[in-house]
């Protein structure tokens, strides 16, 4: 088995890892406030379902934002924060405020999840790049829940 | 109609963008049509397509399509139909302009609406202004770009 990299060593503090990090902490924390906005609005034959769903998402979201950050940390560098940082860094596109249709909420959702994972990619080909396997390890179990959900969420749009 | 999930580093973020842009969105609309051998389905997104890749078309002519291929494949397409709403309505907006030396109001598109007639009354009421307009209450749908260009 191979031995991981001394917590001194470059692979561990590069800088281009920590800001994949950062800029996929921004989409998640993004991504947890798009999916708790359409938990509260949706309405419709689906609410029941979809109001669950969504509570499901952004509690798994709420955890994995601090694990990310708290990594961020172990590399020895900072974590961004702050509403503003989030919503600037993500750049993702929200919801209005008023009634929307549920399918739209869920659309949505399965756009703002393509953005994440496509960050998420970034990160796992990063940490990759420097040989940091714990970040890539985390980064792919990222990647697996955004595909797993966004499955889910394109499952919902089909007609039947 | 479903992108392959696992983009490579280099194209990461292009690939989110793709997945948003309207062309690309249409080409993909018009892939699942073929292999469903919908033939309503692929006239309306080749019909969309020809008068989205027309760089003269009217702000207006390419709404009024993109309700046409709406109509056609939401129900058995919705996401892509997300898609190219969400892409035209950041593309194009409205200008509302009441009387001959009023000053133009700009308003965001939305498109979540049964009809044309709809979505012009819907701008209508976002200026403030009666949907019975009078003669002299313009509405002018205005791509983005151009207003760039122009300021």
């Amino acid at each position: 088995m191979k031995a991981t990299a001394p917590a001194d060593s470059k692979t561990k503090t590069d800088s281009t890892v920590v800001a994949a990090l950062n800029l996929y902490l921004a989409d998640s924390y993004a991504l947890m406030a798009l999916t708790h906005h359409a938990h509260w609005n949706v309405e419709g034959p689906g609410f029941f379902s979809l109001h669950k769903a969504f509570e499901e998402q952004y509690d798994h979201l709420f955890e994995t934002i601090d694990e990310i950050a708290e990594r961020i940390r172990a590399l020895d560098a900072y974590a961004l924060g702050g509403l503003r940082a989030f919503a600037k860094e993500a750049g993702m596109e929200e919801f209005p405020t008023g009634p929307l249709a549920a399918k739209d909420f869920v659309a949505g959702l399965v756009v703002a999840h393509e953005k994440a994972l496509a960050d998420a990619v970034a990160l796992r080909d990063a940490a990759g790049n420097v040989n940091d396997l714990e970040t890539q390890d985390m980064a792919i179990g990222c990647i697996q829940w955004h595909q797993k959900t966004s499955w889910m969420l394109k499952s919902y749009l089909k007609a039947v | 109609m479903s992108p392959s999930l696992l983009p490579s580093a280099e194209v990461a973020s292009d690939s989110a963008c793709l997945l948003n842009s309207g062309l690309f969105v249409c080409d993909q609309l018009l892939a699942a049509a073929t292999r469903e051998n919908d033939p309503a389905a692929l006239d309306a997104a080749l019909d969309f397509r020809l008068v989205l890749a027309r760089r003269s078309a009217s702000p207006e002519t390419i709404i009024r399509a993109f309700l046409i291929l709406r109509d056609v494949v939401q129900e058995r397409h919705y996401l892509a139909c997300y898609r190219l709403r969400r892409w035209l309505e950041s593309q194009f907006h409205a200008r509302v302009q009441c009387g001959r030396c009023g000053e133009p109001i700009r308003v965001a598109l939305r498109l979540d609406l049964p009809c044309f007639e709809a979505i012009c009354d819907r701008c209508l009421s976002a200026a403030l202004v009666s949907p019975t307009r009078g003669r002299l209450t313009q509405l002018h749908f205005v791509r983005a770009a151009d207003e760039q260009l122009v300021s």
